[in-house]
Order: C-alpha cells, then structure tokens, then sequence
C-alpha cells in the first residue's frame, strides 16, 4: 500500500475482491485453493501471512503434529531428513528438540477489525450488530433465487436503486432516521455522495486508512462481500438474474453506519480525528523472531508429515518397478476402462484389475475433451460440463420423449399462503408422519434425493453433431461439434492416456457422480472435471465420436487404428452407492450381449469390494465381520437416501498423492483411494509434446481439491464451513448458521474429519528435463510448483530414479536419502479383513 | 380405573427420569454413541408401548378426565397429574416425534463433538415435556415449563463456541421468563381466590368454576389474561415472534422437534389445560382472536419473505398457531387438537428435510425450468403500492419485534439500572448489608416499628430494594462478583419482604434459602477459581467462552446458578411458591416486585454464565469462527 497516492476506488476494490472468498453458489460448487489470493507467495509465505492478517489457522497445532509422531505416523528419520534439508547438520539436535519440545503457541487473531473496533473503543457502539442482520436480510432477499414466496421487488438494475425504489414508496424505512442525510442520498441519488471516498471522509477521515477500513468492513462478514464479489464477476451463476456489484453493497452497509451514527451518537467525528491509527497498515504486517520461528516449526513439521507418506509412496512404485514390463497383447484383452483421474476411482480400477487379469485400466481428467454446455430438454438453462477455467463453444442437447419428474409436496411454496397453508397444516402433517417413519427406517429413493443418474436418462439422445441448419444458438454456442472439432477430442483423449493401440473388443468410458440426499454439498460429490456434474453426457458423447466410422478411418490416418469390433460403451459410476449404468448398449448383437453381461457381473463384484473399502471409513455399518460384502454393499447404497445421512461419501478426504504415468507404475499397489492417477505412457510422447497440456489439465482440479481439504481440515471455522448440522440454505446460494449468520465457505467438518492435510504430491513419469520443460510451459501452471503449492517428483522411468523439484534452485534434483523400506505384499482376503476392523489410513501395500 | 392410571402414569414419569439420569452417565467416546442412541430410543419406545396401553383403556372410557394426585411435596404443594384426551394426544405425538428424531439424531449427529451433550438435552427435553403434558396443577406444570426453558437454552445455544448461537440462546431465555411473569401473575391470583391446591381437573363446566367467575370477575379475568401472555410467549405468538427464527441455530433434528413442532406448542397446551377458565370471558376470547389474527398475518407475510428456509418453516408455524388461537377463541376445542398433532408433524418434517431444498429447488430450476409452473411470485396486486411496500419493509424487519423487547424494554432496565451505579461493592457493604441485617433483626425481634401504617409498607419497601438491587445487576457489565452478591441479596430481601407478612415462618425461610445459599457458595467458589486462572478474561461485557478450558467448572457454576435463580431443581422453587402464596391479594405491588425480581434474576444468572462460560473463546490459540458466522 502506498500512502502518497490518493485513494483509487476502482484498484483498492480490485484488490480487496482478490482477497475475499471466492466460493461459487451451491450449484456451481467448485474446489478451488482457499488461499487462492497469496498463490503468487510460497505456500509457507501465504500460510505465514494468512494466519498473521486473517487469523487464518494454516497448519495442524504443534500438539497434533507432536502426536502423529508419537503415533508413528511421522517418522524421526524423516524429521532429520526434513531438518537437514533446511539447516546444517550443526543445528540438527537444536531443532530436533525444538519440533519435539519448544512451546510453539500461534494466536489466531489476525489484524483484521483494527480500525472498525475503534467505534467500540472511543464511542462504545456495536455497529456491526444492528446493521449486519438487516443487510443481510436485505442481500440475502435480493439475490434470493427461490426460496421466498415475495419477490424482492425488482424495478432497475442494482442494488441501490432498487432500496431506493422501496424507500421512494414505503411509509417505514431500512434507516433509522427518515430525515438523516444518508437516506437523504439515496433518494436524491446523490451521484457524488453515493461514492465510496465521500462516506469513508466521513467515516474515517484521513484517506490513509480508506483501504484498511474497507478490509475490515469486507472481513466482518467475508460470506456475503465473497458471495456478492463472485456473483458481480460471474452473473450466470443467477438462475433469476440480479445485477450486483461489491461497490453498491459497501456504499449500502456505509450508508448504513452513518445512519446508525448519527441516529445513536448525534455528535460524532471521523475516527482519525478522535482516534489514535495502528501504527502499520493491514498488509504491512511484521513478524518477531519468535513468530518466525513459530512458523519455521510447523512447516518442517509439515513437511515431515509429508514426506512420511511420499516416501512409502515412492518406495513402493520404486520395488514395484521389475514389474512393469510386462504388458498384454490385444488378443488377450477382455475389455478396457478409461475412468476420471479422481482419487475415488483408484480402488475401483484396483478391483477391476484385481478380479480379471486381462482387463486394462485408464484414467484421464472426466469431462474426456468433451467441454461443453449441456442442456436438458425440458430446461432453459445450461449446465456447464467442462472444467471451471474453460469456457465451453459448444451446446449438447438433450432430446427424450419421457418426462421424469417428480415433485414432493413438503418443498413446494403452497404451505405459506394464507388459506392452502391452514388446509395443509390441518391435513397433509398426518401423511408427514408416516413419510417420515417411512423414510428413517427404510429409507428409498425419493424425490429429495439428487442421484447422478438423472443427469441424463438412458433413454434420451443426445445432439451431438453439428449441422449447419442449427447454426450458432442463440447463446452464441455451436450446438454439437463437427466432424473434424470431434476427430481432434477424439485424438488428444486417446493420445494423451497412451491409448493408441491394442484396443480390446470393449472400451468402457466411466464418467462418475454421485447421489444424496439432504445434502447443500451436492454438487461437490459429482465430477470436478465437469465443474459440479456428473460425466455421462461427456461419455456418452465420446464414445459416440469414437464408434462414427468416419472418425475411426481418420483417426487411422493420425496413428489411431481402432479395429472394427471395438465399441466404446459409455458407463456411469455413481460413487455414493457404488452402482453403475451403462447407456447406449441397445444395438449391440448377440455376441457383444453376451460378453457384456459377463462384464458386468465383474463390474458388480468389482464394486462390491469397493463399498466394503469405503465402509469401513464410515464407523456406523457396524458388525462388517458377519457380513458379506454384498450386504455391506446394500448398507452403503442406503447412504444415498437416508435423510440422516451427513456422510454419504467421504467424496476426495485423504487424498495426497497424483501419478501421472502408465498404469504399470502403481497397478497392484494399494493406495487407499488417496490418489489422482492420470494415465500418461512417456514412450508415446518421448518429446513431451503433449506433456504440458497433461499436466494443465489436471494441476489446477488436484490442486484444487488437495487445498481446500487442506485448509478446511486445518481451521474448520474460518476455512471450512463448521459443521453441516445447524446449517440453513440461504436464497439457494449457500449455507449460514442459523437465521442471521454471514455464509459460511469451505467444506463441513463432516466432510473433512478424517482428512490428512498433506499437500499433493505429483509424481510425472517421464525424463526430468522434459517435466521441467512441460511445467514451464503454462504460466499458471509452474505457479503451484514453483510456489511449493504441489510437491512435484518425477520418476525417471529408464533409471528407475526420483528426481523432486526444487522450488529454490527451479531445478530437478535426484532424491539420494530415501530410506529404503521394503513394502510389504498382502492377498486381497487380508486386506478385506483389515478393512473390518481398521478405519484409519492404510500402509501402502503391494497386492498378491 | 385410577389406580391403573396411576401406577402406569407414574411409570411413564420414573421412566423419564430415570432415563435422563442413566444417559448422564455414558461416556463421550465415540464408541458410546451407539449405546447411548440405543438406550435413548428404547426409554422413549418403552413410554410409547406404555401410551399405546393407556389408549386402549381410554378408548372404553371414551372423554373420561381424571386427575391423579401422586405425592405431597409440602403442605399445599402437590404433584398432580391430569388425565383426559388431550393429555393423551399430546403424548402420543410428542412420544412418536422424539422417537423419529431420536432414531434420526443416532446417525445425524454421529462424531459430533456433543453427541453425549446433545442426547442428554433431548432427554431432558422429554422429560420436561412430558411434565408439562401430564400436570395436574401449576406447581407440576411450572415444574415441566421451566425445564422446557433451560432445555431450550442448552439446544439453541448447543454450538456454545460460537456467538450468535449464545446470543441467542440467551435471547430465547429471556422472552420465556417475560412471558412467565404471565404464569407467576395467574398462581398468585388463584391461590387466593380458590385457596387451595388449584387442580386444571376443576376447570371443567361445573358450577364451581362458575361461582368463582363469578365471585372474582376481575380477578379471573386477570387470571386469564396472564394465562394468555405466558402461552403467547412460549408459543412465540405476536409480539414475540421474532425468537422463533432466531432459535434455529442448533442441529437441524433439535430445531425440528422444538421450534418445528413440540416445545412451540406448549402455549397451546396451556390454553387448553386452562380451555374453561378463560373460555367464560369475551374479552378474553376477543382478545385471543386478534392476537391470533395478527400472529397468522405478520407471521404468514414474514414466512413468504424469508430467504433462507428455516426461519421460514418457522414462520409458517407460527402463523398456523395463530390460527389455533383463533380456533380455539371460537371454541373449537377438537379441531385444534387436529391441528397440533398435523401441524406438528408437517412441520418437523420439513426442517427435517429442509437442507434438501436447494438441491431439489436448484433440480427443478435447472433441469426442468419449462415444465414447473411458474410459482406465482405474487407482490400483493391489489394493494396501492404504498401499503405494498410498506408492508415489504415492515415483514421484512419482522415487524420491529426484536428492537421493541430489546431495545424498548431491556434497553429501559438496563437505563435504570445505571441510576443506580452508586451501588458498588463499598457501597453495597457500607448500605445494603447493614439494611439487611437490621431489617432482619427487626423482624426476627418483632420490634415494633415507629411508622404504624401496617407492615405492609415495610414489606413494599424491602421488595423495592430487591428489585433495585437486580436491577443494578441486570445492567452490571463488569464487576463478576457483585452481580453474584446482589443478585443472592435481591433473593433474601424478597424473603425478608414476604416475611413481613403474617404466617413466614423460619422453616418456609430455610426451604426458600436451601438452594440460594448453597448455589452461591457454590458459585462463588467457581467464580474465585475462574478469576485466579482468568485474570485478563474475567468480566460481564463480552462472551469469554471459559467452558473451552474449564468444562467441568462451567457445568457445575451452571448448576450453582440454576439452584440460586431458583430453577427447580432444589426446595428454593418451593420456597418461591410459598412466597407467592404469602404475598395478600391487595399487595399488587408486592407481587408485581416479586414477578419482576423473580424475571430478572433468572436472565441475570443465565447471562452471567453465558458471558463467562459461553461463546467464542477469548484466547486464539486454536481456530475460532468469525463472530458473524
């Protein structure tokens, strides 16, 4: 911040947007790094920074790391490792005993509040307390996209104007003077008053500490000034359109104080006049010694708790690695898989592998090239089908004959109005009851419950091909893709995952989502590669391309050669229960039937095992040792209707770890579904080419996710969401507790509790030289490794050797002091009987 | 046929007990979740098997109504039960409810940092309820409502680490207690004109009732009115609305069983307990049916203007049980016993289901935006636009409720009580103390007093300094420890007051003391401790959030505190009775001081706890959420 220059609304607003919570609304939930605003510091730096000016808690507390040592999770050897990394080998035994016994106490006050708190000290006001509940209120019924029966009457565009229009026309007023000279500018629209420079005079005084004051205005409630910020940024989250922008919502809450002022205090002066300024601004934050070490502390601890898991990791695919050569020849092949590169598919893949030795698995991020818009055929609105940073050309629509849909009563607006409500207040609660019995006991499928497969039915079709008659949709959008656009998907899929020959007979495409009920969080069960959604339009449509003659011949042409029994079958993996569907499977013939079926009977064990995996993380499928998995497997679809459910999945808890490689490298280890895997084989690409558009495309989802479990597990308060139990849904944008709280952001406790915040670690497969080169290549891409955002190794797969990137240097560096431990094998009955009795993390595992 | 009811009615209550005090007693591992749940639910299913007998019987006796007199507490005090069809009904539904929220909490709250706490609240919540339901005659049903409050206060504010959900709590807390002023107004009355142990058996059409209607119109009528404002309060009825939507800050399984549906019907219960004392005034019936009336209007306009999807279900609720007031103004009595059990039910279940609405509502707007017809998003068409809007505004501030208590009438105490700042702790040793004791020894000598008006005026007096001095306390922001003394001295120059009158005796003195002494050493002890280990986080003026370190001191200063406010846990409730039954029916006065010493003194002590024990912690070592979350 410079102090000579005048204050600039337009940058200082600019700023201050960066630093607010940029939380989608529900529907568009979207993992995203929390700290996302210090990403151009280190990741140490911004947890430094974050904790000093928000109170922001960015590592576990001292007393956690201290008992996950005692516990053997972190190793000493490590700790040392880690130690000599940093320090010389003379500091060594300081710092070891320091990470084991100094007081290491951090306060979580941040700075934010300094200059609003000062209305406390010299005046004795609580501002925040009367105005908060009524601005949110008013916010809130603003933007409201549904919930209430009273539409905010909308007149013009914004925010101020349309206050203005109710206070133009109402006897009774939001301000608390009628005649007080804020509402006086407001319904002058007062252009030169309504400007935020001219109220913080007023306010603050000394444009010195304009920008502090409104940080602290934002911080005193980051939900809603993040929700309103995003929305400004992003209309189209608006299902019911509404104009904002934060500039009208901080004019508002400042109107507001100078009402609130002037009506309590009468006679009040600008708080630089009466009040004695912090001695520094907000982001000029100093640290003592103490801090720094403080600090210093945990992140070596951190980095301890790191790499006590990367190296059992490393070690294992190291062991591992005399098997790799071994590859199948076509005729042997049963079928192939090409899953989404999410951590929930690594133990299914396991299982397929494990149950038929002659299937080939895959994994690449799930929207499989196809970005798009998608729309259902009885909607108006699109859904976007590609990862967040795409912004999609093409329109997919959807076409089907069948209407599905069902409705439930108790959600529907006519309980409110003044007669239907007594009527059904007076009758329908009977019926109320016995749902509700109906619906703890034996829960079932029912309209609250959102499942993955009502994406798309089965039976509908989708337009896919572009044909000049549709022309360019109103939207702007091409509705299909042409032949060629389809080829190109169609290539880089392949080509990217390695995929270019010995194709089996069938190549299933397992898009994924997932199901809930009773659940705000939706949307951030289904696929991140699709931002939010589940993946089967994108399979489908794929495989749509990939089974077209004419795309197989020119893909011949390109190195591709597909043969013609091959079909791609698009699949749907619905992760909460552990089913899945196939569509499009009608024109098969007898033979192909056949097979498929047989197929599908592995895909049924397959996911029978899987649920049992996920069970024993849940802690209420009790008794797991007198049942049989496919019992266990029943009470896991449960999950997905019952009411009560909180957890119907972990969803990506425990992640840690991304491969990108052929899937030689980690087939038949057991990762405990703590790993991204994209399938990458180096031998096709030996130049990288396609190695840097790899790597973009999964960088930021994993990173993504691994960050926001990261810091919602860390500090659940002011990162995460809290617990989901006294949550309540807010114009269908977000959750907040209770009646009048501000929204909250991040993920529930519920979702996190047995998260490990480790941060990713990125293992490439390939020559050293070239993953720099390929990580270089984006920007934005070499921020999160060049800031230590993501750890990054690369296993270099001709001299079986790590090479770990060195954030300082910018270089690769072969790793020489891992400790060599043998990694223990372990039959699949062993590993089902640990399941039973275990629901902690896992050793990481070789399969028999 | 009575002893049956009896021995199966006391059942129901042992059980009740028993099974709050058992589910104490489980530990808060994770591994004692299931057995607590289990234990939990087979209490609540055994009393529902037990109801389910009581039906069958009452079913051959169709509209019998009994009362079951079950055991003396002192001379004059009883526990009584009543036994009719709507006692029976209002068990069952409660009983089916708790049951579906319990079964639905095992999972619900499973790994819930409070799971054990949360259990043990419901319980309590139960066995209060069922107190209540079941009450013969006041002194039983003050019993019940009164854990009903404190049930409250523990479930509202159950996320006790964060601030709105305190605040709240302790906002909740204090409507309730203004609205027992209403309870306190109508025991007084009718121990004086009935002089006897009044049972709600004899309030039933009988010539008794009426000859005492008739004998004591005024009286009854103020009876009645005092009834209405306890049940208004309780049952969040206009001008209390505003808590409803404020309470809805606990898991959404308690917010459905309280706010949805059981506790927020109580003041329905109460009606219909008292249906024939009241029913014999128009007035009254007038009155109901305008308080019902606006109820059903600011709280329907309020409901349809929410944004957010509990406080409206909430809101919804409310306005339905304005519609019971106006039912039962018409003398409805039956149907609005069917509209409690299917309002109940209704309203449980949607908040229930309410985290389901944005997915469901997002579904319907996203995949099937053409075939949902478009909801009628109504803006009043046939209002002028000015009374359009203005109703806009006013519905969407909730009427100003929330200033109105707050502001208008804590705001004004609080006023007073700086007026009265000169009473520090020097002060208060050098005037207050010696006042006492020579008041007291005064009365213990039977010296005879210069001013010969009657002793009444001493007696009015002494209550005057009892009220000033809780005053004093209410509006108290700092000094921790002067609150606790005068709050204990607001207590014992009530007592002293009262004993001015005829007929105290020392034993009625001792039985009002045995919780108040107790309870402040207790109290103080916690508080001397605290002080030593808090030095830099010890006063009124903010939530401090103790209980994160001194969990075990924090329980038992709340308990301290109870037994001194005179919550019946301890004989001090008794004495307080006795009390009301000392104050003459001329000495308006005295029981007006009394009424609002006995108010002021419960908020005083809860707020004390809350600020010290409750609320966001006030040392960040470990993360804390904003105070606006």
């Amino acid at each position: 911040m410079q102090h000579t220059i005048a204050f600039e609304t337009k940058k200082v607003l600019h700023h201050l947007k960066h630093f607010l919570p940029s939380q989608s609304p529900l529907k568009d939930f979207v993992h995203h790094n929390l700290l996302h605003f210090f990403q151009d510091h280190s990741f140490s730096e911004a947890n430094k920074r974050s904790t000093k000016i928000f109170g922001y808690k960015t590592y576990l507390n001292i007393s956690e790391f201290r008992q996950l040592y005692r516990s053997g999770i972190i190793e000493e050897k490590i700790i040392e490792n880690v130690i000599l990394k940093h320090k010389s080998q003379e500091e060594l035994e300081e710092y070891k005993f320091r990470l084991l016994y100094d007081n290491v106490e951090v306060s979580f006050q941040g700075r934010m509040g300094r200059i609003m708190h000062k209305w406390k000290d010299e005046y004795k006001v609580n501002i925040s307390k009367y105005i908060q509940p009524k601005l949110f209120r008013l916010i809130s019924n603003y933007l409201d996209q549904g919930i209430s029966l009273i539409e905010f009457p909308i007149v013009e565009e914004g925010l101020l104007n349309n206050v203005r229009n109710i206070e133009l026309h109402s006897f009774q007023s939001y301000f608390l003077l009628k005649k007080g000279r804020s509402r006086k500018w407001l319904l002058e629209n007062n252009k030169e008053a309504l400007q935020i420079p001219y109220l913080l005079k007023i306010l603050v005084g000394d444009d010195e500490w304009f920008e502090d004051y409104l940080y602290d205005l934002c911080f005193e409630h980051p939900g809603w000034s993040g929700m309103v910020s995003v929305l400004e940024d992003h209309p189209d989250y608006l299902t019911h359109p509404r104009k904002i922008s934060l500039e009208e919502f901080i004019v508002l809450e400042l109107l507001f104080q100078i009402d609130y002022l002037d009506y309590k205090l009468k006679e009040w002066q600008a708080l630089t006049k009466v009040s004695k300024m912090p001695e520094d601004h907000l982001f000029e934050e100093k640290f003592s010694d103490e801090e720094e070490l403080n600090f210093e502390l945990l992140q070596l601890w951190q980095e301890a708790f790191e790499w006590s898991y990367y190296e059992k990791v490393l070690n294992a695919i190291k062991q591992h690695s005399s098997k790799i050569n071994n590859t199948l020849c076509a005729s042997q092949k049963s079928f192939q898989t090409i899953h989404c590169i999410d951590d929930r598919e690594e133990s299914f893949r396991r299982y397929l592998e494990l149950l038929d030795n002659n299937c080939e698995t895959f994994s690449t991020a799930g929207f499989f090239n196809i970005d798009a818009y998608y729309q259902p055929q009885h909607s108006k609105h699109l859904l976007k089908i590609a990862p967040a940073p795409v912004k999609p050309q093409h329109l997919l629509k959807e076409k089907s004959e069948l209407v599905e849909h069902t409705t439930d009563v108790h959600l529907e607006a006519r309980h409110h109005t003044y007669l239907g409500g007594w009527l059904i207040a007076q009758t329908i609660g009977y019926w109320s009851a016995i749902k509700l019995a109906l619906h703890l006991f034996k829960p079932h499928n029912n309209p609250l419950t959102i499942s993955a497969f009502n994406h798309i039915s089965p039976s509908s079709s989708i337009e896919y091909e572009y044909s000049p008659h549709h022309s360019i949709d109103s939207c702007q959008l091409k509705v299909g893709y042409t032949k060629e656009e389809a080829i190109q998907r169609s290539e880089l899929l392949l080509k990217s995952i390695g995929l270019t020959k010995n194709f089996a007979p069938f190549v299933y495409i397992m898009a994924h989502g997932a199901g809930s009920t009773n659940n705000p969080y939706y949307a951030a069960y289904d696929c991140g590669a699709c931002s939010g959604k589940p993946g089967s339009v994108n399979a489908r449509v794929m495989c749509a391309f990939l089974n077209q003659k004419e795309i197989r011949e020119e893909l011949k042409n390109r190195g591709i050669d597909i043969p013609n029994d091959t079909r791609f079958i698009p699949v749907l993996h619905n992760t909460t229960t552990d089913e899945v569907l196939f569509y499009d499977t009608d024109d098969l013939n007898e033979q192909q039937k056949q097979d498929l079926k047989k197929h599908q009977e592995i895909f049924e064990k397959a996911l029978h095992l899987n649920a049992k995996e996920r069970a024993r993380r849940f802690g209420t499928i009790v008794n797991m040792k007198n049942k049989s998995e496919e019992e266990i497997h029943n009470e896991v679809k449960n999950r997905q209707y019952a009411l009560f459910e909180v957890r119907p999945e972990y969803n990506h808890a425990t992640n840690a770890l991304c491969v990108v490689g052929r899937r030689a490298l980690t087939k038949d280890i057991f990762l405990d579904r703590r790993s991204f895997l994209q399938s990458y084989d180096y031998t096709t690409d030996k130049d990288g080419e396609l190695l840097p558009y790899v790597l973009k495309s999964i960088t930021a989802v994993c990173g993504g996710i691994n960050l926001e479990y990261y810091y919602s597990r860390v500090d659940n308060q002011k990162l995460g969401s809290g617990s989901k139990l006294p949550h309540n849904i807010f114009g269908l944008l977000s959750v907040a507790n209770g009646a009048e709280g501000d929204l909250r952001i991040g993920l529930p406790s519920q979702m996190v509790e047995i998260h490990d915040p480790l941060r990713l670690l990125m293992v490439v497969e390939h020559y050293p030289q070239m993953v720099l080169n390929a990580i270089r290549f984006y920007p934005e891409v070499y921020e999160w490794y060049k800031n230590a955002w993501i750890n990054l190794v690369v296993y270099h797969p001709e001299t079986n050797e790590f090479y770990v990137f060195n954030t300082t240097l910018e270089t690769m560096e072969k790793i020489s002091d891992m400790n060599n431990k043998e990694i223990n094998s372990i039959t699949l009955s062993d590993l089902l009987k640990i399941f039973e009795n275990n629901s902690q993390n896992l050793n990481v595992y070789f399969l028999k | 046929m009575m002893e049956i009811l009896k021995i199966l009615l006391s059942l129901i209550l042992g059980l009740n007990i028993i099974g709050f005090i058992i589910g104490l007693f489980f530990s808060e591992k994770e591994q004692q979740e299931r057995p607590l749940a289990l234990f939990s639910f087979s209490v609540v299913l055994l009393i529902g098997l037990i109801l389910i007998l009581l039906l069958i019987l009452h079913i051959g006796h169709l509209f019998p109504s009994y009362n079951i007199f079950l055991f003396q507490l002192m001379h004059g005090f009883s526990i009584d039960l009543l036994w009719n069809t709507t006692t029976l009904i209002f068990l069952m539904t409660g009983n089916i409810i708790t049951l579906l929220i319990l079964y639905f909490s095992s999972y619900y709250m499973h790994r819930e940092n409070g799971f054990k706490r949360f259990f043990n609240t419901l319980m309590f919540f139960y066995m209060a309820y069922t107190i209540t339901v079941l009450s013969g005659n006041f002194t039983t049903l003050f019993i019940g409502w009164e854990y009903l409050g404190i049930s409250s206060f523990l479930l509202i504010g159950f996320y006790r680490d964060r601030y709105l959900p305190v605040r709240n709590s302790v906002k909740v807390f204090s409507v309730y207690r203004i609205a027992d002023i209403g309870l306190i107004v109508s025991m007084w009355a009718l121990h004086h004109i009935l002089h006897e142990n009044v049972l709600f058996y004899n309030f039933r059409p009988s010539s008794y009732i009426n000859d005492y209607v008739d004998n004591h119109y005024y009286t009854a009528l103020a009876i009645g009115l005092g009834i209405l404002v306890a049940s208004a309060g309780k049952s969040a009825l206009f001008p209390f609305s505003y808590w409803l939507p404020r309470a809805m800050e606990g898991p959404t399984a308690s917010s459905a069983i309280f706010y949805g549906s059981l506790s927020v019907h109580m003041g329905v219960l109460l009606l219909l307990k008292t249906y024939y004392l009241w029913n014999q005034f128009y007035e009254l019936r007038i009155l109901m049916f305008l308080v019902g009336s606006i109820t059903y209007f600011t709280a329907n306009k309020s409901a349809k203007l929410q944004s957010s999807i509990k406080p409206q279900i909430g809101y919804s609720s409310i306005a339905q049980i304005g519609i019971m007031y106006i039912e039962l103004s018409l003398g409805l009595y039956w149907l609005v016993l069917i509209h409690f059990v299917s309002n109940a039910f209704l309203r449980t279940y949607q908040l229930i289901v309410s985290p389901s609405v944005a997915a469901y509502l997002m579904r319907q707007q996203v995949y099937f935006s053409e075939l949902i017809e478009k909801i009628q998003k109504h803006f009043i068409h046939y209002l002028p636009n000015r009374l359009k809007y203005t109703l806009f505004v006013l519905a969407h501030n909730e009427w100003y409720l929330d200033p109105l208590i707050n502001t208008y009438l804590f705001g004004t105490i609080k006023k007073i009580g700086r007026v009265f700042q000169f009473i520090n702790t020097k002060t208060f040793l050098l005037f207050v103390l010696p006042l006492f004791v020579l008041s007291f020894y005064i009365h213990q000598n039977k010296i005879h007093l210069p001013l010969h008006f009657s002793e009444n005026i001493y007696a009015i007096l002494l209550s005057f300094v009892a009220v000033i001095l809780i005053i004093r306390a209410f509006a108290e922001r700092y000094k921790v420890f002067l609150v606790l003394y005068l709050i204990l001295f607001s207590e014992l120059f009530i007592a002293l007051a009262v004993s001015y009158n005829e007929k105290y005796d020392v034993l009625s003195f001792l039985i009002y003391l045995s919780g108040i002494i107790p309870g402040f050493l207790i109290a103080l002890i916690c508080l001397i401790y605290l002080k030593s280990k808090e030095e830099r986080y010890f006063d009124l003026n903010k939530y401090y959030g103790h209980i994160y370190e001194h969990r075990w001191f924090g329980f038992v200063f709340l308990i301290s505190i109870l037994s001194i406010i005179g919550f019946p846990i301890t004989p001090t409730f008794l004495g307080e009775d006795i009390i009301i039954e000392h104050i003459h029916t001329h000495q308006v006065l005295l029981a007006f001081n009394f009424a609002i010493h006995f108010i002021l003194t419960g908020i005083t002590g809860i707020k004390m706890y809350a600020r010290l024990f409750l609320g966001h912690h006030c040392k960040p070592y470990h993360e804390i959420a904003i105070k606006s979350a």
